[in-house]
């Protein structure tokens, strides 16, 4: 198992997050999609900080800071999607257009 | 690690943004009140003041933590821009948001986090730094925009804004993890150092596009930019007054330290990446802004415009034009700030939105219009005011480079079709001062201008005209910023 292969699969996992987000019109669905793309990088994070800074730990720490940010991101994506819910009665993205131009 | 060696005072400003935003949410909490809730935005205003003088005291600035962390004279002038229009978006909000909301001080409060995280992206040197501080402002600014939680048009600003800010979050991740991986470090000033022996490597030009991908969603920059017309339209004004200006400017600031600062020495890698988005944000800004009807998106789509003219700068890449890119966010800020605050009182009296309701508003409200038509002739580059200086700076920087370089003689191109688009813009700008000064009004009723709001108006469109009529203090201050990176 070399560099390349966890580059591959993090390449792999970070194209089907970013088909998910263009192609899914739920906004649940998205922001897993966006979760997905996430976990990819973080895979390179720590890929690279196993082979290319062995002796620091850089990228596992980074990896840390994005997991805890990303906890963050889906505190405020669950409540807004929440409120939308509450007034539009759907989360779903193509029947959310009160503004259009 | 001693922490005995850290000059805290370099944190200051920060400090007491940080420590106002907090005091804000508790006194929030203890008071019952609703009438004392406006306190709480003139004492975090206190807050930015206090703040602002701190800035005034740094000096020469320095760095902590090994590069981490650095306050040269680049992030003292960014900081001074956002404590402004933090200081004057406050003052247009205090009437704006009374009765509009139960949650008042949180409002204040959220604010305030949101300059601390701006001022925080214009130190950040480093990259897990700057995803943090990136993320904190995007956060934030999601939370405001979608404010008012019972409006159906604020929820959808908020969620559309939150899905695009998280995929290009995470899209700019992707790109930092592929600087990281090539240089094995993650502190720009480090970087800089060991990519300079990098001749062309496919992998920095794909990370490049994914970190223009990130940085073009905080500037609005086309492709990036669908989120920004649809945000403006549903967020609470005051929100995108502040979207429109102080994320603008953060968005820049971190731009250019991260391109020009760190990967200044492998330009090649970059350039062409900037001129495409300076070319597309300027055709499609400008033309979509065109057909709207609404006038927060017309302003919208001349704000993506504004952001082609000033990657402009960044394409050119002399210590002229990029003077030039810091002296016109500074005179974009206080036009557009003016345009806003008219919105603000306008809307916030009449409840309407649209181009067309600003008929005769010269008749209801001389102050008003003469205001709006001052700023929108700064925004459509008309002398003497600060955008036509602006523009003049950029679009002069990149000719006198062209000519002295000859290998670089297709730059002419940009200044050329900046011109013709600032021509289309005088167009929908003029849409909005016929409307005011040529049409007779429908509603004759005046409009009441608060005194607070006015104060910040005033403040505003002096800044317009003064940045126009003795550019020379502007001027020297963005060049004295841009020398800690260039």
């Amino acid at each position: 198992m070399d560099l390349s292969h966890y580059l591959t699969l993090s390449a792999i996992i970070f194209s089907i997050g970013l088909y998910g987000v263009l192609t899914r019109r739920n906004a649940l669905a998205i922001l897993l999609s966006i979760e997905l793309m996430l976990n990819s990088v973080n895979i390179n994070l720590v890929a690279f900080s196993h082979f290319v800074t062995p002796a620091l730990l850089t990228g596992q720490i980074f990896v840390i800071f994005t997991i805890t940010i990303a906890a963050a991101e889906a505190a405020v994506g669950l409540a807004i999607i929440n409120s939308i819910y509450r007034s539009a009665k759907t989360v779903n993205c193509d029947e959310i257009n009160l503004m259009k131009g | 690690m001693n922490w005995a060696f850290i000059d805290w005072t370099l944190l200051a400003p920060e400090i007491i943004v940080l420590i106002t935003a907090l005091l804000i949410f508790g006194l929030d909490l203890i008071w019952g009140d609703e009438s004392e809730r406006e306190t709480l935005g003139w004492l975090g205003i206190l807050g930015l003041i206090f703040a602002f003088y701190a800035t005034l005291a740094l000096g020469q600035g320095g760095e902590l933590f090994n590069h981490i962390y650095v306050v040269d004279s680049l992030s003292i002038f960014s900081k001074q821009i956002l404590l402004g229009i933090g200081v004057l978006i406050i003052l247009a909000s205090l009437d704006y948001i009374k009765g509009a909301t139960k949650y008042e001080g949180e409002y204040y409060g959220l604010l305030l986090l949101a300059i601390l995280a701006m001022m925080l992206i214009s130190s950040a040197a480093e990259l897990i730094t700057i995803f943090i501080c990136l993320e904190f402002a995007t956060l934030t600014c999601i939370i405001l925009s979608a404010y008012f939680k019972h409006e159906p048009k604020s929820t959808e600003a908020g969620l559309k804004y939150l899905l695009v800010g998280l995929l290009s979050a995470v899209v700019l991740l992707y790109g930092i993890s592929l600087v990281y991986g090539l240089t094995g470090t993650t502190t720009l000033y480090q970087i800089g150092g060991s990519i300079r022996k990098y001749a062309f490597q496919p992998v920095l030009f794909i990370s490049c596009i994914f970190l223009a991908a990130g940085f073009g969603f905080k500037i609005a920059a086309v492709p990036f930019h669908t989120w920004a017309p649809d945000t403006y339209e549903g967020a609470p004004t005051p929100i995108t007054a502040f979207l429109a200006t102080a994320s603008k400017v953060a968005g820049f600031v971190i731009l250019l330290r991260f391109f020009v600062g760190g990967l200044g020495d492998i330009e090649g890698h970059w350039i062409g990446i900037m001129v495409t988005l300076a070319v597309l944000s300027m055709s499609i800004g400008n033309l979509s802004a065109i057909p709207q009807t609404d006038i927060k998106r017309m302003l919208a789509y001349s704000s993506i415009a504004h952001a082609g003219y000033i990657l402009i700068g960044l394409a050119v890449l002399s210590r002229e034009s990029l003077t030039a890119v810091l002296f016109y966010l500074l005179a974009y800020a206080a036009a557009n700030l003016g345009a806003f605050l008219v919105i603000i009182a306008f809307s916030k009296w009449t409840d309407l939105h649209n181009i067309s309701d600003y008929a005769g508003l010269s008749k209801r409200s001389p102050l008003l219009a003469l205001s709006m038509l001052l700023a929108l002739m700064s925004m459509a580059g008309i002398p003497p005011l600060g955008g036509f200086i602006g523009k003049f700076y950029i679009f002069a920087g990149a000719v006198s480079e062209a000519v002295s370089d000859p290998e670089r003689l297709w730059l002419i191109g940009l200044p050329v079709w900046g011109v013709i688009f600032s021509i289309v813009s005088v167009y929908y700008y003029f849409g909005v001062i016929k409307a005011m000064y040529l049409v007779e009004p429908v509603d004759t009723q005046p409009i009441p201008i608060p005194v607070p709001l006015g104060l910040a108006l005033l403040i505003a469109i002096l800044l317009t005209l003064l940045i126009g009529i003795y550019p020379g203090p502007f001027l020297a201050l963005s060049e004295s910023a841009i020398q800690s990176i260039f």
